[in-house]
């Protein structure tokens, strides 16, 4: 049976379940049919043809439900009759009152889209199951280091191994590395994203490939052959998909791999994965090198807990031989919690925020639907006098709510789609592949709760309003049309208006909140100058570049080939340059006191820096000089760096210039302290520093290194000219991670940026709707108490009370909707304070900010009700 | 009679056939002109078992030889095949007609 496409399953979920039972395997083979005849003529014809079914579907299931219903109440027409009789009541009676009836579906609407939005994320993120089988059983395995101050250290392989011999609680673990490959198919060369992994780590994610096999124990040994498996996409793209690819040579990093299988397209994970080859490692290596991650699929019934036990009885062997502090321990925690675990916080936040501009959304339809039907009284209490039974009319105001929300779902969905386009299109840059955030089953089912509960609760208080009037005394009150509404009604009508401004209170303090952090982040100093600075990378395969002198003779000839390059003011190399790589490590410092029972011990970031990156990034010099040529040279005298953080770290207020550090555990040189520059943002804006340290070449020499090209022309013009210089020494080189440090701190941004401009639209709304409630429901009740008002300006009321009493009103409940809802914003912001980046959940400003929009706002809106009161004419009402 | 009524108990008069098959001789029979659409025409087949125009095969025995157990088969009733002859000479007293005013202009 070939696979059915998603949209006509989620089509044949609207159909009886009857008629699915009966017909649905068959209607799956004749659209299969149909949909290859049509691929035969091309793509419009399959557009087309798919457009005809969903065409007939979607018509046929309001008739087949119908046919259904008529089937079930055979010889008894009068249920089917009433139905579609209060269907037709219900159009006729919102088409009466069209404004009214638009203005309800535009509010439900924006409500249910907001809603739909934010659960397709959460969605994406934390409801879809990963895309291997029985995920929930995978868990991330790494390890952890509190005394380093290191949640995770990344895994030495030794470690591992010795894991992987002793276990009990896993069906399999695995390790991997994620890396960037450059990868040549005879004269093309490209950079691809890719992982280095054990060769039990396709058995553990349980991925088959496409075609060809998985690594073998053999090739996962130091020596052992070369081989690769490679991605679907790249499959198809450089090999046309064909099956010749299997014993295809490809050149990996300059070393000839052989390809032996394509992996399916959800094998992309943890990154962009183009590529994977083994891991080759050895056990025995004499070296420490915590680096890679680790997954695992547990056996049934193994919780993480358990696992990470299991990790820790089968570590004791490495405790008791180099380890005896026990600094480095196992660590396990389900897989989806690693990769999503740090967008709870705003995935909640979120989803409060959306919920509370639903819940507006509805009290505001409820009161506009209460005001309708306190308006529509006669017409109600005539049908009862003809003989209509409460629960007919109670049915008949359940119709039309629900009428109402249908449309303003569908209104809503339309508009949900179309935002999910404007928020996929703001994504931070690097989102994997593997979280998707479009439309399924879950969503559908979403949309369709949203909207029954909003149903349900827009139809609350008129059903209680409609079931507790009774006939005659309505009929006689109403049949000149003149009354005001009952207290009930208006006490009503005042607890939603001051509920809907106190929710929208809540909004706007958390929205408000999260614009200063985001506004103060802004404002932080990144410790350089980021204008006018390109920054890429090129990594030196160790196949053609082995020796160190190499290395630095390449990177030598391309700097000065770029300070070529017309336009360019400075060019350096780096290792890590602001916002990318970590490279941590630690460091002892000459003379310091051992360290007590505890203590932590400060990872310090290493940069290796040739000279003059202090001033192709911008830094600022402290103390003392940064790193010369002379420091560059082999064998020149150990020198180092350090940044303010660093020295206050470790000399306090003692001058750290000519003091001397070195790398722990091994026999190395000391290096002396030369020079303090400032601090750099080197996590991102919001994160704090470490110490850090920048080294001169003659301490190591990376193959991979980042250009720093600070420009007096605009930086991304230079790029073409780079690039071509660059070819010219090694045309095998392919230079990626090409941007401007402009653009990197805008995508270290993006994601709050996106959150927080998300949360101030939900409070704009939530402002809009409760703006509307308070207009809405004080006209209604002008126009209500118009008698009342006609007759104290008859009895010589001034014009000026009658306006301050509409306003006082108005006044009085926003009063009350602010206390309240200040109250719940006291207690609701407490929820974000990691969110704050240091703005006091009880931000005065923020506080006496919404406190006035919300009182000017509410005094406008109740200004337009007012001024209608004051133009009462007192003869006219009394007239009537 | 609805047009794909009348299409379907023309199609089941020939020989008892499934949904597909009813599908392709339609096709075929209107020379690709009238295309029967998944709901469309498992709702008109229930609707016409409803009619009782035409019965669904509950017995293997009924069923045509060699064919499978999964797919439901329908065969045209008495009643079914007197509509179909009836809506026949409706359309052919229409011709008729049509031909007689057609060849008078």
């Amino acid at each position: 049976m070939p696979s059915t496409p998603w949209w006509f399953a989620v089509l044949l979920r609207g159909l009886p379940r009857s008629v699915r039972e009966r017909h649905g395997a068959e209607m799956r083979e004749l659209l299969f049919e149909q949909l290859t005849l049509a691929r035969a003529q091309g793509g419009v014809a399959v557009a087309l043809t798919a457009g005809r079914v969903i065409r007939d579907v979607v018509l046929r299931i309001p008739h087949e439900h119908f046919r259904r219903l008529k089937r079930r109440h055979s010889g008894d027409g009068s249920m089917l009759n009433s139905l579609g009789f209060e269907g037709r009541q219900a159009g006729r009676a919102l088409l009466r009152q069209p404004a009214t009836s638009l203005l309800v579906i535009a509010m439900l609407a924006l409500g249910i889209a907001a809603n739909m939005l934010v659960f397709s994320m959460i969605n994406g993120l934390f409801l879809r199951p990963l895309p291997f089988a029985e995920s929930e059983r995978l868990v991330y395995v790494n390890e952890t280091a509190p005394k380093w101050n290191l949640e995770f250290t990344g895994i030495n392989f030794p470690d591992f191994d010795l894991w992987r011999k002793n276990q009990r609680a896993f069906v399999g673990i695995a390790l991997y590395g994620t890396d960037n490959f450059n990868v040549a198919y005879g004269e093309l060369s490209e950079r691809v994203e890719g992982i280095w992994t054990t060769h039990d780590y396709f058995g553990v994610l349980e991925l088959k490939p496409v075609i060809g096999r998985t690594f073998l124990p053999e090739e996962d040994k130091p020596g052992g052959s070369k081989v690769a498996l490679i991605s679907y996409d790249l499959w198809r793209a450089r090999y046309g998909g064909s099956e010749s690819v299997l014993g295809r040579e490809i050149r990996v990093n300059s070393a000839s791999h052989t390809i032996i299988g394509v992996l399916p397209e959800e094998a992309a994970f943890p990154n962009d994965a183009q590529l994977w080859v083994p891991l080759a490692a050895d056990p025995a290596q004499s070296w420490q090198s915590y680096f890679l991650d680790g997954v695992g699929r547990l056996k049934p019934g193994v919780t993480a807990e358990d696992a990470q036990k299991d990790l820790l009885r089968s570590h004791q062997a490495i405790f008791e031989q180099r380890d005896q502090d026990k600094t480095v321990t196992p660590r396990v925690l389900p897989l989806r919690e690693h990769l999503v675990g740090e967008f709870r916080t705003i995935a909640i936040v979120l989803a409060g925020g959306v919920a509370i501009v639903l819940l507006i959304a509805c009290v505001n339809v409820s009161s506009v639907m209460l005001a309708r039907s306190a308006a529509r009284e006669r017409e109600l209490g005539i049908r009862r006098a003809l003989g209509a039974g409460t629960g007919r009319i109670a049915r008949q105001l359940l119709t039309e709510s629900a009428l109402l929300s249908v449309a303003g779902a569908v209104a809503g969905v339309l508009l949900a789609a179309w935002g999910m386009q404007i928020l996929l299109g703001s994504m931070p840059e690097g989102t994997p592949p593997w979280m998707h955030f479009g439309a399924d089953l879950r969503t559908v089912w979403f949309a369709i709760g949203v909207a029954v509960f909003t149903a349900l609760i827009a139809s609350l208080a008129p059903l209680v309003q409609a079931t507790r009037s009774d006939a005659n005394g309505s009929l006689a009150a109403r049949a000149s049309g003149k009354s005001s509404p009952t207290r009930l009604q208006r006490r009503t009508l005042d607890s939603l208006v001051a509920a809907e401004i106190a929710l929208a209170c809540v909004l706007l303090v958390g929205g408000g909140l999260l614009l200063r952090a985001y506004q103060r982040i802004q404002n932080v100093k990144p410790g350089f100058n980021p204008e006018n600075v390109l920054t890429f990378r090129i990594t030196l395969p160790i196949a053609k570049y082995g020796d160190g002198k190499d290395r630095v003779l390449y990177f030598d000839r391309a700097l000065e080939s770029m300070r070529a390059v017309p336009g360019v003011t400075h060019a350096a190399a780096v290792t890590c340059p602001p916002l990318t790589c970590h490279n941590g490590n630690f460091l002892e410092i000459e003379g310091a006191p051992p360290r007590q029972e505890g203590q932590q011990d400060p990872v310090v970031l290493f940069r290796i820096a040739t000279p003059n990156y202090d001033e192709a990034i911008g830094l600022t010099l402290k103390h003392g000089r940064f790193l010369n040529q002379a420091d560059q040279v082999d064998r020149a005298p150990g020198v180092i760096v350090v940044n303010e953080t660093f020295a206050r770290t470790f000399f306090g207020d003692a001058n750290p210039l000519g003091k001397r550090a070195r790398m722990r555990g091994r026999d190395a040189p000391w290096l002396t302290i030369v020079g303090v520059t400032n601090d750099v943002k080197h996590y991102g804006l919001d994160q704090p520093m470490r110490p850090g340290i920048y080294l001169p070449w003659s301490q190591s020499q990376p193959n991979s290194m980042a250009l720093v090209i600070r420009t007096g022309v605009e930086p991304s013009s230079i790029a073409p000219g780079a690039r071509s210089a660059l070819r010219q020494i090694d045309p095998e080189l392919p230079l990626y991670d090409l941007r401007t440090m402009n653009e990197s701190l805008r995508n270290s941004m993006s994601l709050r940026r996106m959150y927080s401009w998300l949360i101030a639209v939900f409070a704009g709304v939530a402002l809009a709707l409760a703006i509307g409630g308070i207009y809405g429901v004080l006209s209604y009740v002008v126009g209500q108490r118009r008698r009342e008002i006609g007759i104290r300006m008859a009895l010589g009321a001034h014009r000026g009370r009658v306006l301050r009493l509409v306003l006082r009103h108005g006044a009085r409940l926003a009063a009350i909707g602010i206390t309240l809802g200040l109250l719940a914003a006291v207690a609701v912001t407490r929820l974000m304070a990691t969110l704050l980046f240091g703005v006091p959940p009880f931000d005065p400003v923020t506080y006496g900010a919404v406190v006035g929009v919300l009182t000017a706002t509410a005094l406008i809106a109740a200004y337009a009700p007012a001024r209608r009161a004051v133009r009462v004419n007192p003869q006219t009402v009394l007239r009537d | 009679m609805k047009r794909h009524h009348f299409y379907i108990l023309l199609s089941l008069a020939g020989r008892d056939r499934h949904g597909l098959d009813v599908m392709r001789d339609v096709l075929e029979l209107t020379e690709g002109e009238l295309k029967l659409w998944p709901a469309t025409l498992y709702g008109s087949l229930d609707e016409l078992v409803d009619a009782e125009s035409i019965q669904e095969l509950a017995d293997a025995a009924a069923r045509p030889a060699g064919e499978s157990e999964k797919k439901r088969y329908y065969r045209i009733t008495a009643a079914g095949r007197a509509a179909l002859v009836q809506e026949t000479r409706r359309i052919e007293a229409l011709a008729g007609i049509a031909r007689l005013r057609l060849t008078e202009g």
